[in-house]
């Protein structure tokens, strides 16, 4: 029953909802309409004045974002009158724009640039001097605010109306002089100010922890999920391929999931990624051993003991590719299902939503993890603040599989000093922890950023992971070691 | 916890915040009746209308930093607004700005300053009676220099009007704290 | 402050007398004066002489009103754009006044603000507007005291209200207060300012009169566009289409500025001769220079030399033909010992001061603009220059959201088009500066 209307661009037909604008028809067709202020995110301002078109039977261009498509309508996003309005309004955006490009975070990925190379190519012909304003300016924890380099495309403040809904910046003065701003130096607070630096089409908003440290054409992005908690915002991964370093994450689109926003905590999840942080090798007893000697060593704890004596400690923050790889694993080879505990941290509110992505479930497969307990029929008890269960459970094994982000689990520590209490306690987690250094045996694991594998948010939507190479090559993902293990177990019979 | 308004500007605001469809509507007049006490808009100001009258301080330094009319820094007592627009400028208005500024350096550097600052404007919307110019709120008509020097000898002979009476106690009182 | 008999004025009364029909009538500004003068007879024949809405607006369809602030847009049609279901609806008038030239408006007010609410009340009927503003400049001091005097004594009198002439019709006028804006002026500007905003205009779509104030079905009339209403009500349409021409009906308070001898506003009718209305009714240029060139409808309309004006007659089709536009009625006289590239210079610092600074080709341009008329003036300048900023304006005309890029691009143009020779004298200041320096 959709009411949906045709029309043409370029001579190409394609039909859109009525109500829809030009630009919303020609994102749909895949027909490149320059803009600045338009997001698909935000409401329309129609004040960069970019994106005319040519609507046959109107004397004047108009903008294609506010101007709402019609049936049977006629638009040209080519013509030379076009191109001409393009490159102009090109020309006024960059009348006082600082020359900033040499020491400008945004260079190569910066809409100004990048529409220059397409629509402008143009002689400026600005000669006189450009209006000055205030310069990388402070404005919270995780942004710097160049307020000359500012288009004015009103996208942050937009944002900051809408989205988070706290008002903190606007556009203070007349005319040239108009300036983006937050009142008197007040910080922008809330987990989702990054969104700001993506937005933001030129470099007046850039990020305090990725400014000056990498130029952007040497990162590549892997598209992939984010491990912060249970929405898993589709996001994409920055890693400098050459230096195996990653540098940042920015959401990605998806309707279904996160729409264009992620927030400043899933932000941090590259800095665990990195060698500094990385466990590179086992340790047996406290002393680094071979990977093969490590899961020799599970593989011989396996052989001498019962099911019900072998507890598995889970954190819900791997894939459920891992999950299943363990339980079927222990199955076959303890020839029964051991006890497994889910390990919930101490001070989590699980159910809490901060309204708009961020969840207080910091694992971003429970839902996977609940699944595939299901389906392998396997009862869980939960652990949280409370190991007695643990404690009790007579284990002459545990295999502990520890949260990827030790950020998520504040009682860490504590929960640690617990298990290395018991007898032969396995630890599967990537960082140099010294709490962890206490196991019997620590084999490190890849991180989200080097497997593959499954995540099922909070609302059952399964993502993918995308592997990239890892940061320590000889690490692998706890699938990869179970089955190894289960190799090293047929080749030993 | 004081009001940083007096009781009467604080009524005012009241009544502004109650008048209007919305109650941003309310932030213009509220900042005229804040300058029209005060003489000028302080941060202060805009601070304390967030905090005790819940006005987003964003939203008011949007209006304050817009519209030329507001004060945003203290002002000498009388303000000499000469307009510059097209048809005032024909008849003469550039040297009406630039005797009054001249006499007023002059007081100045005389020892013997007046109360005035001289500024050029836009249209004041009297155009046949050019120049036009307003000092505070009184407007004035075919302002040449000579009426521009006679005003501000007339006006200076006065005695201070109350809102640039209290900015100067305001001023004194801020300097005393530590 | 110039009264109605004061030495400024030295011309004679209007002889129309549809808007200036008190002048010379003394306390013009009572009530009384106004209603012995006709006063609130058209309030009571619409709203107790069985006048429906649809009523009103086809007479003043008839009449042929056009929007008097500068666009001219027929005002019955404007007001027939309100959708007719119920619900909340504004009228607002547009008391602004900031185009340069333009002193018309305080003038009704000065006569009588009575003749502006009553029309609002009538026009506030046809619409179905419960609510109305007088929206002032901020620096309109005395006129924004008489109107509010004029508002209570239309309280007082019965003309507002909740029960207004005990007919049932419900009617609240109050008063807002501007700060200091051109931008104002722009009707969705106003509106935005109205909301405590920064008085910048909106994007149409959406109309005001379909969504403005609040979202709400809003209707921005200028002042003498409604202080025409009652007349208008109370002689019919075709008493006020015998003044004016076919398409331009009425009569339109003209105001000249500039070195004129009887500087002041005229109630003419539409399609006077221009040159008669500077050389006789307003007495020519002061010391007998001899014209150089005519704004003729405010700082936004395009210039006219002393040629071009010779058969002119002012009304919205003629200057729309000569590529100019009557504007606010605002003409502006230059003398031949004036610089033509000084007048360029000084316009564009209005609107480099005025552009709100929404939207980039305005905000970005307007300072160019200026930039480059001060670089000539300064004598920095260089052959191609005039051509210059006439081509940026030219790019920045219909590119905005509102006509303001348009309004600096009627001087920006013309006067490097008309007066291109004047540029160069400038041009050769800077060579002849450098020779002599080198």
């Amino acid at each position: 029953m959709s009411n949906q209307i045709t029309l043409s661009i370029n001579n190409q037909s394609i039909s859109v909802p009525a109500g829809s604008t030009i630009m919303e028809a020609a994102q749909k067709l895949g027909v490149s309409v320059p803009h600045f202020c338009w997001h698909p995110g935000l409401s329309i301002a129609g004040v960069c004045r970019f994106c005319m078109v040519k609507v046959e039977g109107m004397p004047k261009l108009q903008i294609a974002c506010n101007t709402p498509a019609t049936e049977g309508m006629k638009v040209d996003t080519v013509s030379a009158e076009v191109k001409d309005a393009h490159k102009w309004a090109l020309e006024f955006h960059l009348i006082n724009h600082p020359l900033d490009c040499p020491i400008c975070d945004q260079a190569g990925e910066c809409e100004l640039q990048n529409y220059y190379m397409k629509v402008g190519k143009y002689q400026s012909q600005m000669e006189d001097e450009k209006v000055l304003k205030p310069k990388a300016l402070d404005v919270g924890d995780t942004l710097v605010l160049d307020t000359e380099r500012c288009i004015l495309c009103s996208r942050c403040v937009r944002f900051e109306d809408e989205v988070t809904k706290t008002s903190t910046l606007g556009i203070f003065n007349r005319g040239d002089q108009a300036t983006i701003g937050t009142y008197q130096g007040r910080k922008i607070k809330h987990n989702y100010s990054y969104n700001l630096a993506d937005i933001c089409p030129v470099g007046a908003f850039t990020a305090k922890d990725f400014r000056f440290k990498c130029r952007v054409w040497f990162l590549k992005e892997a598209k992939t999920v984010c491990p912060g908690c249970s929405t898993g915002c589709s996001v994409n991964l920055f890693q400098n391929s050459n230096q195996r370093e990653y540098y940042r994450l920015k959401p990605r689109h998806n309707a279904e999931v996160n729409g264009h926003w992620m927030c400043d905590t899933g932000r941090t999840m590259y800095e665990h990624l990195n060698a500094s942080t990385r466990l590179s090798a086992p340790l047996l007893n406290g002393e680094n051993v071979t990977f093969h000697a490590a899961l020799q060593a599970v593989s011989d704890a396996t052989k001498s003991v019962s099911a019900d004596k072998v507890a598995v400690v889970f954190t819900a923050q791997f894939t459920s590719e891992e999950y299943s790889a363990v339980l079927n694993s222990l199955k076959t080879t303890l020839k029964g299902t051991p006890k497994v505990f889910v390990w919930r941290e101490e001070t989590e509110t699980e159910e809490s939503f901060d309204g708009i992505l961020f969840r207080g479930d910091r694992n971003p497969n429970t839902r996977g993890m609940t699944e595939v307990l299901k389906q392998e029929s396997v009862g869980a008890s939960i652990l949280k603040g409370d190991f007695s269960a643990l404690a009790n459970a007579g284990a002459e094994l545990t295999l502990v599989f520890g949260p990827e982000v030790e950020s998520a689990y504040p009682s860490l520590a504590k929960a640690l000093s617990r298990f290395v209490e018991l007898k032969k306690s396995v630890y599967f987690g990537n960082t140099l922890n010294e709490v962890a250094k206490k196991f019997w045996l620590r084999i490190p694991v890849k991180t989200f950023a080097e497997k593959s594998g499954t995540f099922v948010n909070f609302n059952g939507v399964a993502q993918k992971l995308k592997a990239n190479p890892p940061v320590y090559p000889a690490v692998k993902a706890v699938d990869e070691y179970f089955a190894d293990l289960g190799k090293l177990a047929q080749s030993a019979v | 916890m004081a009001s940083f308004f007096s009781p009467a500007l604080n009524e005012k605001i009241k009544g502004f915040l109650g008048r209007y469809e919305t109650r941003r509507s309310s932030i213009l007049p509220i900042l005229h009746a804040i300058q029209d006490e005060n003489d000028w808009i302080s941060k202060e100001a805009v601070q304390a209308l967030e905090a005790e009258h819940g006005l987003s301080v964003v939203d008011v330094n949007e209006v304050l930093s817009f519209y030329t009319m507001y004060r945003k820094t203290p002002p000498k007592a009388y303000r000499l607004e000469v307009c510059g627009s097209i048809s005032c400028w024909l008849n003469g208005a550039d040297k009406t700005i630039s005797t009054a500024k001249d006499y007023i350096a002059a007081a100045e550097k005389s020892g013997k300053p007046v109360p005035f600052e001289c500024h050029k404007v836009e249209c004041l919307g009297v155009c046949g009676y050019a120049p036009v110019a307003l000092v505070n709120k009184d407007r004035y008509l075919n302002v040449t220099p000579d009426a521009a020097v006679k005003l501000i000898e007339d006006y200076s002979n006065k005695d201070l009007p109350a809102a640039a009476k209290k900015c100067a106690a305001d001023l004194a009182a801020a300097a005393q704290k530590p | 402050m110039p009264v109605m008999n004061s030495p400024y004025m030295g011309r004679q009364p209007s002889e129309f007398k549809i808007l200036t029909e008190l002048e010379g009538v003394p306390n013009s500004r009572s009530l009384d004066v106004y209603k012995e003068h006709g006063g609130y007879a058209a309030l009571e024949k619409v709203l107790k002489g069985g006048m429906s809405p649809d009523d009103v607006i086809n007479l003043v369809k008839a009449s042929g009103l056009r929007g008097r602030g500068g666009a001219g847009f027929p005002t019955g049609m404007k007001w027939g754009f309100v959708p007719k279901p119920a619900g909340e609806k504004y009228l607002i008038t547009n008391f602004d006044e900031g185009e340069p030239g333009t002193y018309k408006d305080r003038y009704i007010a000065e006569l009588n603000a009575h003749m502006l609410i009553e029309g609002k009340i009538i026009a506030a009927y046809a619409i179905g507007a419960s609510k109305s503003y007088i929206y002032l400049r901020g620096e309109f001091y005395d006129e924004i005291a008489w109107c509010e005097q004029a508002i209570k004594e239309a309280y007082d009198a019965g003309y507002l209200g909740d029960n207004v002439l005990g007919t049932g019709f419900k009617h609240h006028m109050d008063v807002y207060v501007g700060a200091g804006a051109y931008i104002c002026g722009e009707e969705t500007g106003l509106i935005s300012s109205l909301e405590g905003k920064k008085g910048q205009p909106k994007l149409k779509p959406p109309f005001p009169a379909v969504k403005g104030y609040l979202g709400k079905p809003t209707i921005v009339n200028n002042v003498e566009t409604l202080a025409a209403v009652p007349w208008i009500i109370r002689n019919g349409a075709e008493a006020y289409k015998k003044f004016g021409t076919e398409k331009s009906a009425g009569t339109k308070l003209f105001n000249i500025s500039g070195p004129v001898v009887r500087p002041g506003c005229y109630e003419l009718p539409l399609g006077y001769p221009l040159k008669r209305f500077i050389y006789e009714d307003c007495g020519g240029l002061i010391g007998g220079k001899k014209l150089k060139a005519v704004i003729p409808g405010g700082a936004s309309a395009p210039v006219l030399t002393a040629a071009e004006i010779e058969n002119m007659t002012m009304d919205y089709e003629a200057f729309a033909a000569a590529g100019t536009m009557l504007g606010s009625g605002a003409v502006i006289v230059i003398p031949e010992d004036v610089s033509m590239v000084h007048v360029l210079e000084n316009l564009m610092h209005f609107f480099k001061d005025e552009s709100c600074g929404q939207c980039t080709p305005c905000r970005e341009g307007t300072g160019w603009l200026l930039k480059m008329s001060r670089d000539i003036v300064n004598g920095d300048g260089a052959p191609g220059d005039a051509e210059k900023i006439a081509d940026v304006a030219g790019k920045m005309m219909g590119r905005t959201i509102c006509t303001f890029s348009d309004a600096a691009a009627g001087p920006a143009r013309s006067i490097p088009q008309k007066f291109a020779h004047e540029f160069l004298e400038f041009y050769k200041n800077k060579a002849s500066a450098a020779h002599a320096q080198g």
